[in-house]
């Protein structure tokens, strides 16, 4: 078992196998050598930790991914997301950004991807306007940006 | 994406290389890696990603659903209009411009500016990825003077201008993957003209889909361009071609994937010569081409005067094929040659994905063949002693191409397409009146190409031999319209879960349904009726659950 500590003090008991979904974790553990002290994740919260413990558990038995996989994965479609998977992502947009951000840290691709597809999802399809109402992004752009996407859009439209 | 991102809440190191122990300098690495940082902050939202996992999100919402579709472009444009630092994003972004798919005519207000812009923001990118086609020009079967010509007119110089803008020198050098769909004739000449082929070393990827010729001369001309085009390419890994007279010489040892649809082939002696040279070919299709009409004419052959070359196919070549890295497989009849020519000649060692498609799938290139005997067919594929991790029988054959021995012989199988008749004969014992345990214990994706009258689904867990789990009634209605004529009658369709937890996939789709405009129907159909069937909940406390989720339309493994 494997013992981590997360930004604010909470320590995680789990299985090796679990936590070594995590390659940051797993080449920690190949470096340092099994220990009783627990690791430190100074980037990750405990509600976030715990999200993420939750998808290694259930994945833990998963085959490691090709190295080649985005190339040569054309079975599924490109932004497919697993059942258990779109169940486990389905929290705020300020989980979902955490989870991006801790997979990210902890290197868990395949987490990663599935909050990456997640949000390329909610993007889809969407007008910018839409897409700054969405995640509440402020429209920054100078008077000449948006004159110059303007004519973008005027050469754009249908005919 | 590398660990260790550095985002705006503190830094993280490099992870060390991996070694089998530690060493003073790693566990000293692996120290500081563990010193504390500033934790997350307390409203994270999407501008606390930093831009390489911003980047990578636009990527994945600008790709289209399924591969070999093109990009969308627009998409990209309106990420790049959300606010300064998306658009910083986006524009810094090379694969979002590298793909260069042509405007066509009427698609927007202004296609010369936009093509502007598409190049302005393509020129960041090293190499491109370029499609070029043309509208079809309106075809007169009446010759009548009252008709506006001014218009076809205009049309056609308009073609000729935005192909020669497209084709500048600086596009043409970076070329990497080049996209040729229809071009008429009279804009063919010019564009040929163009095509600087010593500048095209780069190309790694040829794809040629004409889809109509005009007439020989036409065919001849871009028979010939293609042929320039292999040449040019220095490391060619992919070529796909559709209705070109193929030349040996396009044949290069460097071939990864080669697609090869309603072409002339050379004689058969040559074009064996020149398959053995593939020795890197990882994937062939070879779908309903036709050989020459007479040994080294070069003319295109009339389909119907060639019988007798084509049963004699077998004695054509006298040595085997040896593709020793082909894993794909894929074989539509050829007009005058059927599947058991190709497969009796071939050796294939690793072999993992063997499609075998039937001519009655589309029903415009029907083969003048009738089809091949079991022996024809399967002998030879038994023959091969292949372990198939994909298997794709799914033509509506008759009983003379059951080869249940060959179908039961590949217990790797993880991705099978059967006709239902087929499967339903796998299935089911007649002499005892029961079914058969499925003959793929690792399967994990089944798809039935269902008889055009009936459709029901009978699901059984063999353990307990708990019965149906779904039945017609359950089935979504939006079934009877994705079928046409929908199905009216009853049948069934048993599988048999024999592991005790397994979760499979199932698809159900019609024949003759493999035309792009289906395909992205049966695409949104496959999000809006799915539909999870569970097996065995709560049925005694040694069998788990096994699961199956299924889908209307074709899985992505068969719309390649």
């Amino acid at each position: 078992m494997i013992n981590l500590t997360t930004s604010d003090n909470e320590t995680f008991t789990v299985d090796k196998k679990v936590a070594e979904k995590s390659v940051l974790i797993k080449n920690m553990l190949e470096d340092v050598g099994e220990s009783d002290q627990a690791i430190p994740l100074p980037n990750v919260t405990a509600s976030v930790l715990k999200k993420v413990l939750e998808w290694c558990e259930h994945h833990k038995d998963d085959p490691a991914p090709p190295e080649n996989e985005d190339k040569d994965d054309t079975r599924k479609r490109t932004t497919d997301i697993s059942e258990w998977d779109q169940k486990f992502i389905a929290v705020d947009q300020e989980m979902l950004f955490e989870i991006i951000l801790a997979a990210n840290y902890l290197d868990i691709k395949a987490l990663l991807d599935v909050g990456c597809k997640t949000v390329a999802n909610m993007i889809k399809g969407k007008t910018p306007e839409e897409i700054r109402k969405l995640f509440n992004i402020v429209n920054d752009f100078t008077p000449e940006e948006e004159a110059q996407i303007k004519k973008e859009n005027e050469w754009a439209e249908d005919r | 994406m590398r660990p260790g991102w550095q985002n705006n809440r503190g830094q993280t190191p490099s992870i060390p290389a991996r070694s089998p122990g530690p060493t003073p300098r790693r566990v000293r690495h692996a120290k500081r890696n563990l010193a504390p940082k500033q934790p997350a902050g307390p409203h994270t939202t999407i501008e606390s990603l930093p831009v390489e996992l911003l980047q990578q999100i636009f990527l994945l919402a600008t790709r289209p659903e399924y591969p070999n579709v093109p990009l969308n472009t627009m998409q990209a444009y309106r990420l790049a209009q959300v606010c300064r630092i998306w658009r910083a994003a986006a524009l810094a972004y090379a694969p979002l411009w590298s793909r260069l798919a042509f405007r066509s005519l009427g698609s927007v207000c202004n296609r010369v500016l936009m093509t502007h812009l598409d190049f302005e923001r393509a020129s960041i990118c090293s190499t491109l990825d370029v499609s070029l086609y043309c509208v079809p020009e309106p075809l007169y079967i009446f010759s009548d003077a009252a008709i506006d010509r001014k218009p076809i007119a205009d049309t056609r110089q308009e073609q000729r201008v935005y192909l020669s803008h497209a084709l500048s020198p600086s596009v043409q050098t970076r070329i990497g993957v080049l996209r040729i769909g229809p071009i008429p004739s009279s804009v063919l000449e010019p564009m040929a003209e163009k095509l600087d082929f010593d500048a095209m070393q780069g190309l790694s990827e040829v794809y040629f889909q004409q889809g109509t010729y005009e007439g020989n001369n036409h065919r001849a001309q871009c028979s010939s361009i293609v042929e320039l085009l292999c040449a040019a390419a220095q490391d060619l890994r992919v070529l796909s071609l559709w209705g070109v007279i193929l030349s040996p010489g396009s044949l290069s040892s460097s071939l990864r994937v080669l697609k090869i649809e309603f072409c002339v082939l050379p004689e058969p002696p040559v074009w064996a010569d020149a398959l053995s040279g593939l020795t890197h070919l990882e994937e062939l299709h070879l779908l309903a081409c036709m050989l020459p009409r007479d040994p080294g004419a070069a003319g295109v052959p009339d389909h119907f005067s060639i019988f007798a070359p084509a049963l004699q196919g077998p004695a054509l070549v006298s040595n085997p094929i040896l593709l020793p890295a082909l894993q794909r497989l894929h074989v539509r009849p050829f007009i005058e040659l059927w599947d058991s020519f190709i497969l009796s000649h071939f050796r294939c060692p690793t072999l993992q994905a063997l499609h075998i498609l039937s001519p009655s799938q589309d029903p415009g290139t029907r083969s003048v063949l009738p089809p091949p005997s079991y022996e024809g067919l399967f002998v030879p594929m038994l023959g091969q002693g292949w372990q198939l991790e994909e298997l794709a029988l799914d033509f509506q054959g008759g009983a003379k191409l059951y080869a249940p021995g060959f179908i039961r012989s590949q217990q790797h199988a993880r991705r099978v397409a059967l006709s239902e008749e087929l499967f339903t004969r796998l299935m089911w014992d007649p002499l005892r009146g029961t079914a058969h345990d499925s003959p793929f214990p690792s399967l994990e994706e089944l798809a039935l190409c269902m008889d055009s009258t009936r459709m029901d689904a009978l699901l059984v867990h063999k353990s307990t031999g708990v019965s149906p789990v779904v039945q017609g009634d359950h089935l979504p209605s939006l079934l009877s319209r994705v079928f046409s004529p929908p199905f009216q009658g009853r049948s069934s369709v048993q599988y048999h879960v024999s592991k005790p937890r397994q979760e499979l996939n199932l698809y159900l789709y019609g024949s003759g349904r493999d035309g792009a405009a289906e395909l992205h129907k049966e695409s949104e159909l496959l999000q809006s009726v799915e539909q999870r069937i569970k097996l065995l909940e709560g049925v005694g406390t040694s069998v788990v659950a096994g699961s199956i989720t299924m889908y209307v339309g074709r899985p992505v493994w068969l719309l390649r």
